[in-house]
């Protein structure tokens, strides 16, 4: 697992969960999720949603290639399971309501995790947020996933309960600052380019990509890094769009200043709010940048911190 | 305790080979060392079997072990049997290096029969079924997905795919057992 991930899991205590993130051994961020202990012996990953065989392969071939003499097994389980999201201020109150195990704070704290029945489902019980709302990710058996969601969608009928897609989530998680495989990272991206300096160990003496993120270009300080974009005038940057800065470059174009990861109409801030990666972004703090659109015209943006929202983390820690 | 269900609650189709989803089937997927006389002994101990050949499988009284990969083996029996067996398993490895985990939600089973059997999975997957007998079991695909089958009888074979993707199998084997689509190979 120190090996998987560029932080330290050894350490993970049994019934707790910690975030982590894997690279290639060229050093990019490949995968995020919440890693679980479930006992002395045995780690549940989670990956990003449809990585799970990607990431397993990955597992299955250092262990069969590098590291075959270690003594590891991994079984790809996410099939086994329907794991539904429980998220909002009243989240709590619709698992009590359907009962059978302690979802307390004190019981069952963030980043916890706990196995029980909840309204007479088998369940493992994780206290984890993509969203930055209070929030459970629920696992019961996939051929009772079903009956498991009808159960939380009556029960929760109260508190005008309702399904939410991924899209709801984006942005949500986009107003926590939260990455997103495949948006703020295509590849080309290490995870000291978006800020996640805290999630790689120093400590640790390997881990695969550790050697990749010292090379020259890596640690490079031109590298543009993450930061949050905030519209001058309230409107959304247009996708993908690309920051201009002063001057042209050898072909005559103009010189760019970074790109645009993510953008959104958060409608609980009720403006165009962005994450980006930009030239010495992070010392720039607010500076405003130009992204010409498509067609003419520009939109301007202040260079601000990526956590638009809760930047504390109060509203998952209750 | 909800009643649990099949991904297609227990679709049918009657094809010039017919084609059913399976009532919902234990499995339990079993990591070790093969070389292993604990871990052989345990196999034989809890399962019945001796450790299946090279992509062959091995019948029990209550359970059928297949061979998944050279330190992987799957064991199929009853839905209600898999959690005991996981338990009796992982007691009977102690300190013997392996995993146990019971897999019996992540699958969808399909029986597939009649005598032209051999004909339908030919035409989804990669395999020589001419060269295929009783005994033997295979992991590969079917068209895009993932798959694993066996034959029970001559004329009834057993195919495994992931749960999310039951439709799509399902769909696969009642089209390529369309009356009026017969290649007559076999």
């Amino acid at each position: 697992m120190d090996m998987m991930y560029t932080n330290m899991m050894s350490t993970l205590k049994v019934g707790k969960c910690r975030y982590g993130l894997m690279c290639s051994e060229n050093g990019f961020l490949s995968d995020d999720g919440v890693v679980a202990r479930i006992d002395e012996n045995t780690f549940l990953c989670h990956t990003t949603t449809g990585g799970a065989d990607r990431i397993h392969a990955h597992m299955e071939e250092w262990l069969q290639t590098e590291w075959w003499d270690w003594k590891v097994y991994t079984a790809n389980v996410t099939e086994q399971y329907a794991q539904v999201a429980v998220v909002g201020p009243n989240a709590r109150k619709v698992l009590e309501k359907l009962g059978g195990m302690d979802v307390s704070k004190e019981a069952l704290g963030f980043m916890e995790w706990a196995d029980g029945t909840l309204g007479g489902f088998n369940a493992r019980v994780y206290r984890i947020s993509f969203s930055g709302e209070l929030s459970y990710e629920i696992a019961v058996p996939a051929s009772q996933g079903r009956a498991f969601w009808d159960a939380l969608m009556a029960a929760g009928a109260e508190f005008n309960v309702m399904p939410y897609g991924t899209e709801a989530l984006h942005v949500m998680r986009a107003e926590k600052g939260f990455i997103m495989i495949g948006d703020e990272t295509d590849g080309t991206i290490i995870p000291q380019d978006l800020g996640l300096n805290w999630a790689i160990s120093k400590k640790k003496e390997d881990f695969i990509g550790k050697r990749a993120q010292q090379r020259t270009f890596m640690v490079d300080p031109k590298r543009w890094k993450l930061v949050g974009l905030e519209t001058t005038d309230g409107s959304v940057i247009p996708d993908g769009a690309y920051a201009v800065g002063e001057g042209v470059n050898a072909n005559g174009q103009r010189n760019m200043v970074g790109r645009v990861t993510s953008t959104y109409y958060s409608p609980t801030l009720g403006r165009g709010i962005a994450m980006g990666l930009v030239l010495d972004g992070p010392d720039r703090m607010g500076e405003t940048i130009e992204f010409p659109k498509v067609g003419g015209g520009s939109v301007f943006a202040k260079i601000v911190d990526q956590v638009f929202y809760d930047k504390e983390g109060t509203k998952q820690d209750v | 305790m909800s009643d649990a269900v099949t991904a297609l609650k227990g679709a049918k189709s009657a094809g010039y080979v017919s084609v059913a989803e399976a009532k919902l089937t234990g499995m339990v997927t079993l990591r070790g060392d093969f070389a292993s006389k604990s871990f052989a002994t345990a196999v034989k101990s809890v399962f019945g079997v001796q450790i299946p050949d090279t992509r062959q499988l091995s019948v029990g009284a209550k359970c059928t072990v297949l061979w998944m990969s050279p330190d992987e083996l799957m064991v199929v029996c009853d839905y209600a049997a898999a959690d005991d067996l996981v338990a009796q398993m992982t007691a009977q490895l102690g300190e013997e290096h392996a995993l146990v985990v019971n897999v019996s939600d992540a699958r969808a089973v399909f029986d597939v029969s009649g005598a032209q059997l051999r004909e339908v999975i030919a035409k989804e997957a990669p395999v020589d079924m001419s060269a295929f007998g009783v005994g033997e079991v295979r992991r590969t695909r079917f068209a895009q997905i993932a798959a694993a089958f066996w034959l029970e009888t001559d004329d009834h074979a057993r195919v495994i795919c992931f749960r999310s993707v039951a439709e799509y199998m399902f769909n696969l084997l009642k089209n390529a057992s369309k009356p009026g689509y017969e290649v007559g190979q076999w």
